[in-house]
């Protein structure tokens, strides 16, 4: 069970900046040409050091790195960790009254800590996932109809 | 984090163009901003596609009319204002769009 005090946190704060872009970018290459491989870090003593890297792990590294290098800002959210009903919704893009509707509805699970209602960051990012999922194959459904009755 | 995105009304008029319908979605999908609209305005939405479908002898109209705004309705429930009042508030907003400019903002 998770503490009540065990909020989603923002890690970084900020927008990265140009310098940050391109060192993301030269090590997601090195990530990306040396998959698979182990990887030897040379420290200033000149003394080296092999880092092995399972593919998961390099995956997860070159996935931050990406967003870094587009300039993108990156929040982690631990799958254990309890979101707020504002935090929620403003992942699902929808407005709190909404989220609650969901929580009420029980479509979405949520916990209680005290007076407040929180929702588990993994729950809440499989019910995205599903939800978006549906949402891309009914647009492609409607494209079909269209394109079977008319074209504009 | 980034709560108070930009909200639309999306109206019917841009909802039955299929080119413009897709183009509005993938941005919404995309997060770009949230969208709203009314029972009413899918409504219009359904007859005025349905019309269209018809007039260009395509088959079961109705049918195909209704399964575009039945799928828009239940894949994005958020998007449907709800209350008896919305659609009356809605006409009250278009009609202040159309309001004059208040005579100060003239050079004279």
């Amino acid at each position: 069970m998770t503490t009540p005090s065990a909020y989603a946190i923002a890690i970084g704060h900020s927008i990265p900046c140009k310098d940050m872009q391109s060192s993301a970018r030269q090590l997601r290459d090195v990530l990306l040409a040396r998959e698979r491989k182990n990887i030897t870090v040379i420290d200033e003593d000149h003394k080296s050091q092999e880092i092995v890297l399972v593919p998961a792990l390099s995956k997860l590294l070159r996935d931050i790195l990406g967003h870094i290098e587009k300039g993108e800002g990156v929040t982690f959210v631990p799958d254990s960790k309890l979101l707020t009903t504002q935090q929620a919704a403003d992942i699902l893009n929808v407005s709190r009254p909404y989220l609650i509707k969901l929580l009420e509805e029980r479509v979405l699970p949520f916990v209680k800590t005290g007076r407040h209602r929180r929702i588990e960051a993994k729950e809440l990012f499989d019910y995205k996932r599903i939800r978006d999922a549906e949402r891309d194959k009914a647009l492609d459904e409607i494209i079909g109809i269209d394109q079977e009755a008319y074209i504009v | 984090m980034f709560a108070n995105r930009f909200t639309a009304v999306f109206d019917s008029n841009v909802l039955v163009s299929s080119a413009k319908r897709e183009l509005i979605l993938a941005l919404a999908q995309a997060e770009m901003y949230r969208f709203r609209w009314t029972h009413r305005i899918l409504e219009e939405t359904e007859k005025a596609l349905a019309y269209i479908f018809k007039s260009q002898n395509g088959e079961e109209p109705y049918r195909t009319a209704a399964n575009i705004c039945n799928l828009l309705a239940s894949k994005f429930p958020e998007a449907m204002i709800l209350g008896n009042f919305s659609d009356a508030k809605l006409r009250l907003l278009r009609n202040t769009t159309a309001v004059k400019l208040p005579s100060r903002i003239s050079p004279n």
